[in-house]
């Protein structure tokens, strides 16, 4: 990338006035994490701007201090106090067990149902025997989608659990030239350090390659871990700090370096 | 009490903390600067006399909501005068808005927009700004007009490009000249002050 040609273009003076598109204010970012020379501009820019509004103050009416103070004190008192952000057990919201088992008791009770129908046509005539054993496979099938959904339904609770936390980082990984299309997501969790990931568009790996997720820490490549097929946020290592995350095609196993091709980036 | 004296990280770790009087040492530092911007925003609307209750309105309701949000501040993001500038100016066109003031994303008639145009040259040699009058002649008029759409007045680039009847791409190159002529003012004016 041409460095000076990107400071020259004006995006950066378009962040800092707030007139940058949500893309743009993505991409400036990313680039400030990388490139310190385009993090130096864009402070001096932030400096102008901010002397600019400085030179526009006024003092408000002198009462208004106790006025806003007393307000906020008020509130504060009454409220949760805004350090301390309201924390849920993970398990609160998360009751796969008790949604399987309602699921579980009622395919139990329709197995137990026919079950017992077929037993009683049974008796009356063996004819009926095959029906019996239609009605059981289709037990079966019903109770196999029953716990499919229910799976479904637990890993879902999962993500709600990872994604509604306020202090995440959500980081969109977008496609880079060799895979435009490429998506994936990085929910990053400063406070317990998690990281969590979810493909949403990758080619597939071909034979004997894996992707792997790499956390940018201070301009440096850390490795997070290799995806696995699947859907829903998988858990990878966790990181204290990072400024950008990544995904390359590397070896089945993973690279201690990141070597193969990058396929998204996304700065946080 | 008041005496107490913070960094920039101090008081925004007092903040997180919840400390009263950490907001108190805000308020003596940011509050003017804030109140301005507001007002900056205020007066590009057409003038009523309720104006400067207004914008105390909005002053009151941005320091409420540094106090609720400033466990979101993130200083890699940027510096905490910025976030905070930024919480002033969104606050007071979203209230302006709501007060059906038309602002982004609506095209202004010619009527209106003579008259906005009118009343930010009148705001521009306001006395109470003292320090814009030093800045008139340091910043081409044209440069000044568009950089106060942009930053104070919730213009995106292309309404701008609209208003002042010039080329996208001019907009994005003007107000990189402008900011460049901000920068070189701040910077002879901080060198006069040290």
């Amino acid at each position: 990338m041409n460095i000076s040609e990107y400071i020259s273009s004006g995006i950066l003076e378009s962040y800092v006035l707030g007139v940058a598109t949500p893309e743009e204010m993505r991409e400036v970012e990313k680039y400030a994490s990388i490139y310190p020379e385009i993090k130096q501009e864009l402070e001096a820019i932030e400096m102008a701007m901010n002397s600019y509004a400085t030179e526009h103050r006024i003092e408000p009416s002198s009462h208004l201090k106790e006025k806003i103070l007393t307000k906020i004190a008020g509130e504060t008192n009454n409220t949760t106090p805004a350090n301390e952000p309201v924390v849920r057990s993970l398990n609160e919201y998360k009751k796969p067990s008790s949604t399987f088992s309602a699921w579980s008791i009622a395919a139990s009770f329709l197995f137990l149902i026919s079950a017992g129908i077929a037993m009683y046509f049974g008796m009356k005539s063996s004819r009926l025997n095959d029906s019996m054993n239609e009605m059981t496979k289709a037990n079966t099938t019903l109770s196999d989608s029953i716990k499919a959904i229910s799976s479904a339904i637990t890993q879902m609770h999962n993500d709600m659990d990872i994604l509604k936390d306020p202090t995440n980082k959500m980081v969109e990984l977008k496609g880079l030239k060799i895979a435009p299309e490429s998506k994936a997501m990085v929910c990053w969790r400063p406070a317990d350090k998690k990281v969590y990931v979810e493909i949403e568009k990758l080619p597939s790996a071909p034979q004997g390659m894996q992707y792997q997720l790499w956390a940018i820490v201070d301009g440096k490549p850390v490795s997070e871990g290799m995806l696995t097929a699947g859907s829903g946020f998988h858990p990878m290592k966790d990181v204290d700090n990072a400024q950008a995350f990544a995904i390359t095609l590397e070896k089945e196993g993973g690279s201690p370096t990141p070597k193969g091709d990058m396929y998204v980036m996304g700065a946080i | 009490m008041g005496t107490t004296k913070y960094t920039e990280e101090e008081l925004v770790t007092a903040l997180k903390n919840g400390e009263q009087s950490a907001l108190s040492f805000l308020y003596d530092n940011y509050s003017a600067a804030l109140f301005g911007v507001i007002m900056r925003i205020v007066e590009s609307q057409p003038p009523s006399p309720s104006d400067k209750e207004n914008a105390e309105d909005i002053l009151q309701d941005v320091f409420i909501k540094i106090w609720r949000n400033i466990s979101s501040y993130d200083k890699s993001k940027g510096k905490l005068y910025t976030w905070l500038i930024n919480i002033a100016r969104n606050t007071a066109i979203d209230s302006l808005r709501a007060k059906g003031h038309a602002f982004k994303n609506k095209i202004q008639s010619i009527d209106n927009s003579v008259r906005s145009i009118n009343k930010q040259y009148t705001t521009t040699i306001h006395p109470d700004h003292i320090g814009l009058k030093s800045l008139v002649g340091k910043m081409k008029p044209e440069y000044q007009q568009l950089i106060d759409k942009l930053y104070f007045e919730g213009y995106t680039q292309e309404e701008a490009a609209e208003e002042l009847k010039i080329p996208l791409g001019t907009v994005k190159t003007r107000a990189r000249s402008a900011i460049n002529q901000l920068r070189e003012y701040f910077k002879e004016k901080d060198a006069i002050i040290k």
